[in-house]
């Protein structure tokens, strides 16, 4: 067996991710093994915490709350985090 | 190279930013009066930084172009990017 299917991001054949077996009804991605297809519920925003201007522009958001370290892929924490 | 804040241009960025960020804010909290105050504000801010500038470099956008000169002076200053000129 592909040992890189008990890696988290890869998953056996016909499991949907949850551990039940898939419905057969349901038709599978043609990466099945990819990631999976996901609902997003994010918090709304409240009216806080603003830059002023001139750091709203250099930072590229007004919303201090908004702004993230960019962490390029892999988590590796590479990347600029200004 | 030129510092953007000695950039008479940057003014008017300024402000034209954090309008942006507040309307797309407003989109999904219309009735926000904090969020709105704040936009009324820095509009204000914004109308006088940017007549301020074209006072000086001409219009930057073509709805002023007509207001104020006797010819179209859209196409006869020098653009916004064109630093040296401004």
């Amino acid at each position: 067996m592909d040992r890189r299917i008990n890696r988290g991001y890869m998953r056996p054949a016909g499991l949907c991710g949850c551990g039940m077996p898939m419905n057969p009804a349901q038709k599978p991605y043609p990466e099945q093994c990819g990631p999976s297809l996901a609902m997003v519920y994010p918090v709304m925003q409240t009216w806080r915490n603003l830059y002023d201007p001139c750091k709203a522009i250099a930072r590229g958001t007004l919303f201090a709350e908004l702004d993230m370290p960019w962490v390029g892929c892999n988590g590796s924490g590479r990347g600029y985090a200004g | 190279m030129i510092n953007e804040r000695m950039n008479p241009i940057f003014e008017v960025q300024k402000y034209e930013f954090v309008l942006l960020e507040t309307n797309l804010y407003l989109d999904s909290h219309p009735d926000d009066q904090e969020a709105l105050e704040y936009f009324r504000r820095m509009l204000a801010l914004y109308k006088d930084a940017k007549e301020k500038y074209e006072a000086k470099c001409g219009p930057i956008t073509p709805d002023s172009t007509g207001i104020g000169y006797e010819r179209w002076e859209w196409v006869m200053t020098p653009w916004p990017w064109e630093l040296e000129a401004n």
